[in-house]
């Protein structure tokens, strides 16, 4: 038997819309430590993680530890009927196929409540090491969510480099270049305009605007981002939840060749089946080859994919017309 | 007079030319505008020689040899001609000189073991030095495509691929046939490769035949046959596609490689490589065949042609029987080309004018 009841209920509607777009289907898993998710998204480049802590509850019960399968627009759109100032009720039976949310206006005269359908989702659970970052950027999430838009107006790729200078975004496009540079910045007003850097080592890595894009959805939970940065790692783009948790986002960085083949060579994956590489074999058989060897030109058209042949065909026969 | 000579006039000019290098100035053909054309010599290797074969581009007059160009003309197109920087090219595929790495290659999958505990660590330690980590082996099942949910579009697909059917003279089949005068059907058994054939799982098989009956109705891989003017037909990914989709089968006419040593078709595939090979066979998609054929190779002799590929090409006993299956290897995107690697391991098939 579950049952969350969360007093503000706006924070679980902001986590959802900043969830659903980047993963479909995913399993929350609720036990004594709080309510969590774990999922990558469709492409296995970016994982999102997301805490929140029973002691943020109002009331947490949670007799068995259990993982429930969910379509995230489905819940997001169910959570959409929440309104902001609701009180929001998570409650499931163990061994049900169903979750129910239960939103109460703060007035208690509108009680609404939604049931809708589990799913059976096989997902691995990965396991992410407590590491030291080298660079540690803290900076108001509004900002940050700027400069990623802005950003991909001009280019698809970001690179950033984390120097004492401060932290340095770039990217380059069609249209030309573009770099954003923010420094440390401690002496503002409130606390969470400012901008702080902890830098062990300088580092710089590249990462795909789109995803970033997609992170920033999660700007509305909270004032400030926190990017921790460390070379050829994913990045990790935190969105504290107010005193009840966080959603972390991990983004895997796009390295230079050689990092990969050292990756890739070692991947089992593509070598363990020695028959599944081999067996494409050449297609021209080499009884062949030597035919080919003897007439240079010729062996344009075999050469050339089969359906240029058909190119050079077609010139040949307009040729022939003539 | 007054309008440019095609590439094709002037290439006629120059074979009566002498070679340009030495003497220029004895062309025959009087007209000033060819002087201009005299001493030009080819863009890529950079000599004047086998001026018969040296294509003027119509827009910017740079000279290329038929047999530098990529693809490899053979004769001298009618009309008119452009180079590759003025050929309107919309299938520019830069070489990204970055790769995006998989939140997997970083974080292993916690489920067990100290052996998981160890990655870990490698992971650690690869922050120290860049070693490579260890990737477990996890067995991944093969993933049925998903077609296009637009049924228009999915007309749209299978219009194309009538198009380059009817452009190729090929009929349709989406099967393995095996013709009367070629092999039959009873010579295509797993059991003859040499070396043993990889057994397709039983979930993959249903996968595969899951695939087959979606063919049936109608339900098409999302792919769509275009024309590139420098590639000729080739295939690109009408929707996302994930890593480890079977794309489709290589189907065609089954015939022994005995049979076909004399023939110079480019689309034939290995079927079966057995211990004795008067028995090998081979899929000649020349007159019968699906998608497979159009979706083109890679470059095998650069960098960057590796890269490029995104489809494996994977032989499968299936219930006794060789079958070539395309998969993909990593996620595709909309829009992306297909390339798969001609050539497995006995690097046999000449690549290197390939795109």
């Amino acid at each position: 038997m579950l049952e969350l009841r969360l007093v503000q209920g706006s924070l679980l509607k902001k986590v959802l819309e900043s969830v659903k777009d980047l993963v479909n289907d995913a399993n929350f898993d609720c036990s004594a430590t709080g309510f969590s998710l774990q999922a990558m998204d469709s492409s296995h480049v970016a994982l999102v993680a997301l805490l929140l802590r029973s002691e943020g509850f109002e009331h947490y019960r949670c007799d068995r530890n259990l993982s429930m399968g969910m379509n995230l627009n489905n819940m997001a759109k169910m959570l959409k009927c929440a309104g902001n100032d609701d009180i929001v009720t998570i409650k499931a039976d163990d061994g049900g196929d169903t979750v129910t949310f239960m939103f109460e206006s703060p007035t208690q005269d509108k009680i609404a409540d939604f049931e809708m359908k589990l799913m059976d989702i096989d997902s691995e659970h990965l396991g992410i090491p407590e590491a030291e970052f080298q660079a540690i950027v803290r900076m108001p999430s509004a900002e940050f969510a700027r400069i990623c838009k802005d950003l991909s107006s001009i280019g698809d790729t970001v690179v950033i480099s984390v120097t004492k200078e401060g932290v340095k975004f770039s990217t380059r496009g069609d249209i030309g270049t573009a770099n954003i540079v923010c420094r440390q910045n401690t002496t503002v007003d409130k606390p969470e305009d400012a901008t702080v850097i902890e830098m062990q080592e300088p580092v710089s890595l590249t990462f795909a605007l789109r995803y970033m894009n997609s992170f920033t959805k999660a700007t509305p939970l909270s004032n400030q981002v926190t990017i921790s940065l460390s070379s050829e790692l994913p990045v990790v783009v935190e969105y504290k939840v107010a005193e009840m948790g966080y959603i972390r986002f991990y983004l895997a960085p796009k390295l230079e060749e050689d990092d990969i083949e050292n990756q890739a060579e070692a991947r089992p994956e593509v070598n363990k089946k020695p028959k599944e590489e081999p067996i494409v074999d050449a297609k021209p058989i080499s009884e062949i080859k030597p035919k080919l060897e003897v007439k240079p030109e010729d062996e344009s058209k075999p050469q050339i994919e089969s359906t240029t042949a058909v190119g050079s065909k077609e010139e040949i026969d307009l040729m022939d017309d003539e | 007079m007054a309008s440019r000579p095609t590439a094709r006039m002037v290439l006629r000019r120059r074979t009566q030319a002498p070679k340009p290098v030495e003497n220029g100035s004895e062309s025959e053909n009087g007209s000033g505008s060819d002087s201009e054309y005299d001493g030009v010599s080819c863009e890529e290797c950079g000599s004047g020689d086998f001026a018969s074969k040296l294509l003027l581009c119509d827009k910017c007059d740079k000279g290329y040899h038929l047999f530098c160009l990529r693809p490899i003309l053979v004769s001298v197109p009618k009309g008119s001609w452009f180079c590759h920087s003025c050929s309107n090219r919309h299938n520019k595929l830069k070489s990204f000189p970055l790769v995006q790495t998989k939140i997997v290659d970083f974080f292993r999958i916690q489920r067990s073991s100290d052996s998981r505990s160890k990655l870990v660590e490698d992971y650690r330690k690869k922050r120290r030095r860049p070693s490579s980590i260890v990737i477990s082996k996890k067995r991944r099942r093969l993933l049925p495509f998903n077609p296009s949910e637009d049924p228009a579009r999915r007309l749209e697909q299978m219009a194309s691929l009538a198009t380059a059917l009817t452009a190729t003279r090929t009929e349709f089949s989406n099967e393995l046939t095996y013709r009367p005068g070629m092999a039959p059907r009873s010579a295509n058994r797993a059991a003859l490769e040499l070396g043993g054939m990889q057994v397709l799982s039983k979930e993959d098989n249903e996968t595969l035949n899951l695939c087959q009956s979606m063919m049936e109705t109608g339900e098409w891989p999302p792919l769509m046959v275009v024309f590139d003017p420098q590639e000729g037909f080739t295939v690109e990914a009408d929707r996302f596609i994930k890593d480890l989709t079977i794309i489709t089968e290589y189907v065609g006419d089954v015939d022994y490689l005995k049979n076909r040593e004399n023939d110079d078709g480019d689309s034939m595939m290995t079927l079966l490589s057995a211990t004795d090979t008067s028995k090998s066979l081979v899929i000649c998609p020349d007159k019968r065949s699906n998608i497979a054929r159009f979706i083109n190779g890679i470059n095998n002799h650069t960098p960057v042609g590796r890269k490029k590929q995104n489809l494996k090409c994977v032989r499968f006993d299936v219930n006794g029987q060789c079958r070539v299956l395309l998969i993909a290897n990593r996620d595709i995107r909309k829009g992306e080309r297909l390339y798969y690697d001609y050539n497995g391991y006995e690097n046999e098939y000449p690549t290197e004018h390939f795109v």
